[in-house]
């Protein structure tokens, strides 16, 4: 099987946070991260993207794969109640942990940033958080959060920039915030209510300040406001802001589904002026959310796809450019806006190929 | 099960008499129907059943051993299985069948189950609320469970009190024929071998009965909802619920899942899955990697994978990656040579040459102001950049003079004084041909200068052509005069003639052109900017307005290449996007109007990251 070996640069400034001019912004494009695909062939002569395949060993029903900052990890948590940790470099799969103390199928992982060490986050059917941490390579249980009545479903940590804060949302319907205030403590603040039901998902908005890409640059230290999305069985989305006492307030109501809300993430900013959120839902459909201004008041939905089947997990790239969405048919597709606006699918992830299925493209057609 | 088998038994006794007197109101939305006299029995009939089908489960024998005989003298109550079904479910430990990954966590949860169950099991037995009040309370340890129970009973009562009379109603034999049918359909077999055999009965007769109507356990669901005040659509969370019996495990699943759910959090409410089936999670890698979760169930003996996918493998056909490919970046000085840079520009030249658009021709310009710019390291000197702008130009324009009349008038600076003559107007410039030859013109020069008619001298002088002698006459006269006699003769050129722009920039002004380029009849704007660029002498400050006016003016006809390229060759500095008034911004795209911001990401990696490598 030849080799074929590829270079992926990613420029600097798009992972940091900090609002530069566009002439800097051009210089130091620095190449962080050479990426060595060493992608195969399948036997029709067609190279197939899958550069490695992690046998997990899980024992029930995977929920969640995440990559940590560096791209040398792999945590996977799964129905078998663990969450375990794999070394993925160069092809490789070394597990290093096996992560017990949930009592209930682990829903989802969320690394910390690497400045605050090697940090996981999970959250479990058992209604409990757990903060794992890596001491002297070892990994162990670090905190655990049992604050909520029910499922804990999702788990997300806010820009590092904020600090050390995660987001929980819990089927009990109420979303609290961890703040890590230092040895060993953490501060918590909870939203009671904040969807009826329950709460799916949480996303962090990025830290950075709307248009800083393009702007001029002020010279003054930017001043953020914390903002995070929430998806919930209420079929809304709500945006939440942290006001100057610290209080969370409820922001934004966005309403567009017809069903839960499943999966709620906030695109990845370089500094443009517009804010993107997207969502998915039981109803099967996709929306991308965009607000234009800089106050973001006013968000506009624009249906990615009706899928004709519960739509899992959005993602977005780490340039904001590609959203990758899975449903129930277990497909994974790629969608990016073209240069007229409109979201077109540029991939269906199925065993590597390139291409796009007809199925997609006649319901893009359909739908748009 | 000793347990509970006896507590049953007199309980099931001292039911044994009420309900006669209202058959009707035994039977369920669901046509279960339940002579209670004889549930226990019919609970020893199941178990019956359990036995002839080889349940595997040991719980079972000694309830099999204790009740065998009681059954074999009641062959007559063959109708009666479904409600004893009911019964006997109750008694079964929760075993689930729909979450394997839950089974040793029931085995261990037995005994509060196996009340709950009976508490179901008596909720299924009767619908006589006063019942229930009796067996309240010897089930104190799942209040909560039970008063689902009466709650989803009432609810059920209220709603489907018209469906009691279901089909299987008062038939007994398809009442029989439904039962029958459904312990064979549920058979172990069918399921994973952890399921209870005898808990199917309940939910599969269930969903036989309701033909797909959401199961009595989705409805205990929306009761429990509706009384702890949240606001959810039934059809929601029936949708939910229907989604999970959905899959292979039978329908009685979702009556269990409360109860399921009651092992991690007894006290609280119980919450739905947020997975129940297998399902990609999908998430991206920092370094162009996709991971993605293989859709398998390990419990059906499938690996748990994760699949690493290679982001540029995928999209490797899309036009971008083709670009991305040929772009030689990241570009920096000691990385990249410049040969690679002119090589990319040069292709980039022959493509937009090669492409028909409006601005394709402006845009190879640029693409090759770039490589010029990269041989020289940056420096510009104006005649190189002239050449640059003079090669296109295969021949010479001819610069016709317009024809007469009215559209010259304004270009001038003066009036020109009409001559009473008679003779053509000098402002045309027409002069129709004299007779006289070269020599004898001058001739008549000299005559008139010997006699001092120094103004008579330069008309006669002008309008025979005779510019030379015109010029110097007037250069030694007083300024006005000299003027004067520039003007006549820049008025004979063709407007759209570079020799005017350049004439008229020497003169101070900014030149004609710097206004009209950019019209088709004007003609091609570069030869005007090429005689301007190769000579400039005097004011700087002049020849940059000029150069940044004709870059205005083609900016605002839509020509954006064209206005780029003379504000690179007038060093209008780089600006910022929000602001409107600078002129440039990036190279190739305006940003005074909308333009999508993928184009903006696009051509970042192209012509502004060139141009600061160079810088």
């Amino acid at each position: 099987m030849r080799e074929a070996v590829l270079t992926w640069c990613v420029p600097l400034e798009l992972l940091c946070s900090h609002p530069l001019p566009l002439s800097a912004f051009l210089k130091t494009q620095v190449k962080l991260y050479t990426y060595r695909a060493c992608a195969g062939k399948d036997e029709m002569g067609k190279m197939v993207s899958v550069i490695n395949t992690v046998d997990t060993s899980h024992e029930d029903m995977i929920h969640d794969a995440q990559m940590d900052y560096y791209g040398t990890r792999l945590a996977t948590c799964s129905s078998d109640r663990s969450v375990k940790i794999f070394d993925v470099r160069n092809g490789g799969q070394i597990l290093i942990a096996d992560l017990r103390g949930h009592e209930g199928p682990v829903w989802q992982v969320a690394w910390a940033h690497p400045m605050y060490g090697n940090i996981l986050a999970s959250c479990s059917y058992d209604r409990k958080v757990i903060i794992w941490r890596e001491e002297n390579g070892t990994w162990e249980k670090s905190h655990e959060h049992a604050g909520h009545d029910s499922s804990v479903n999702s788990v997300c940590w806010a820009p590092h920039d904020y600090g050390l804060i995660l987001a929980c949302g819990s089927s009990d319907g109420a979303i609290s915030l961890l703040t890590y205030t230092g040895e060993g403590q953490w501060e918590v603040k909870k939203i009671n209510n904040a969807h009826t039901i329950g709460c799916n998902a949480v996303s962090w908005a990025p830290a950075v300040v709307p248009g800083s890409l393009i702007d001029q640059p002020s010279g003054q230290k930017p001043n953020y406001i914390k903002r995070f999305a929430s998806g919930g069985c209420d079929n809304l989305i709500k945006l939440w802001k942290e006001e100057e006492d610290g209080q969370w307030k409820e922001e934004q109501k966005l309403e567009a589904h017809s069903d839960w809300v499943r999966d709620v993430a906030w695109a990845p900013s370089i500094g443009l002026p517009t804010s993107t959120i997207a969502s998915c839902s039981q109803d099967g459909r996709v929306f991308i959310w965009t607000c234009d201004d800089a106050s973001s008041n006013t968000w506009s939905p624009k249906l990615l796809h009706k899928f004709n089947d519960v739509v899992w997990h959005v993602s977005w790239s780490i340039t904001a450019n590609i959203l990758a969405v899975s449903g129930g048919d277990n497909k994974v597709t790629l969608w990016k806006e073209s240069v007229d606006g409109q979201w077109v699918c540029i991939s269906d992830v199925n065993k590597g190929q390139g291409s796009v299925s007809a199925s997609v493209t006649e319901g893009q057609q359909n739908e748009q | 099960m000793e347990l509970w088998a006896p507590q049953r038994l007199p309980q099931t006794r001292g039911k044994a008499t009420a309900p006669s007197k209202d058959p009707d109101r035994g039977f369920r939305r669901d046509g279960h129907h339940w002579p209670v006299p004889h549930s226990w029995h019919n609970g020893e009939r199941f178990h019956q059943w359990q036995d002839n089908r080889g349940s595997p489960q040991p719980q079972q024998e000694p309830r099999a051993d204790h009740q065998q005989p009681h059954y074999a003298s009641r062959p007559g109550d063959w109708h009666q299985p479904v409600s004893g079904v009911d019964y006997y479910e109750g008694g079964y430990p929760n075993q689930l069948y729909s979450r394997p990954g839950y089974e040793n966590s029931y085995q261990s949860y037995q005994s509060p189950t196996m009340r709950e169950e009976y508490a179901y099991g008596s909720y299924y037995y009767h619908g006589h609320p006063q019942w229930l009040q009796e067996e309240r309370v010897p089930r104190q340890q799942s209040p909560y469970i039970w008063h689902e129970d009466y709650r989803e009973q009432k609810y059920l009562d209220e709603h489907h009190y018209e469906n009691q009379h279901s089909p299987f109603g008062t038939n007994s034999e398809t009442y029989f024929q439904s039962n029958s049918r459904n312990p064979c359909k549920d058979s172990p077999a069918s399921n994973s071998g952890q399921e209870w055999p005898g808990e199917l009965f309940p939910g599969s007769l269930l969903a036989e009965a309701q033909k797909n109507k959401p199961s009595l356990a989705s409805e205990f669901n929306l009761l429990q909802q509706r009384e702890s005040g949240l606001s959810s659509s039934s059809y929601e969370l029936s949708q939910y619920i229907r989604d999970a019996p959905e899959r292979d495990d039978p329908p009685a699943s979702a009556a269990w899942s409360p109860v399921q759910a009651e092992d991690v959090s007894s006290a609280g409410p119980k919450a739905p899955m947020k997975f129940y089936i297998p399902h990609v999670p999908v998430s991206f890698g920092p370094g162009g990697q996709l991971v993605r979760v293989g859709p398998s169930s390990p419990t059906d003996g499938q690996a748990a994978l994760v699949e690493l996918h290679s982001m540029e493998v995928i999209l490797n056909d899309s036009e971008e990656q083709e670009e991305m490919r040929s772009f030689s970046g990241p570009l920096i000085r000691e990385d990249v040579h410049k040969v690679d840079i002119m090589t990319f520009c040069q292709q980039k030249a022959a493509q937009s040459c090669k492409s028909e658009t409006l601005g394709s021709r402006d845009s190879a310009l640029l693409w090759q102001l770039l490589v010029l710019l990269c041989r020289q390291n940056g420096s510009m000197v104006g005649s190189d950049i002239a050449e640059l702008l003079m090669q296109d130009c295969k021949k010479l324009e001819k610069y016709k003079r317009q024809p007469p009349v009215a559209n010259l008038i304004s270009l001038t600076d003066e009036d020109w004084p009409v001559l009473s003559s008679g003779t053509p107007n000098l402002l045309t410039g027409e002069i129709p041909p004299s007779v006289e030859t070269p020599a004898q013109i001058v001739e008549k020069f000299t005559r008139l200068l010997y006699y001092g008619r120094k103004k008579e001298a330069l008309e006669w002088a002008m309008k025979n052509h005779l510019w030379g002698h015109a010029l110097f006459l007037s250069s030694k006269m007083d300024p006005w005069t000299y003027s004067w006699v520039m003007s006549g003769f820049t008025s004979t050129l063709a407007l759209n003639d570079p020799l005017q722009t350049l004439f008229q920039l020497m003169s101070g002004r900014i030149p004609q052109a710097a206004t009209c380029c950019g019209e088709k009849q004007w003609g091609d704007w570069r030869p005007h900017l090429a005689v301007i660029l190769s000579n400039q002498a005097g004011d700087p400050e002049l020849y940059q307005r000029a150069i940044v006016a004709i870059g205005d003016t083609l900016a605002g006809k839509g020509l954006v290449e064209a206005a780029h390229f003379c504000y690179l060759v007038a060093h209008v500095p780089f600006g910022h996007y929000t602001v409107k008034t600078d002129h440039l911004v990036l190279l190739g795209s305006s940003h005074r109007y909308d333009i999508f911001q993928g184009t903006v990401l696009a051509l970042v990696g192209f012509y502004g990251s060139i141009f600061h490598f160079l810088m």
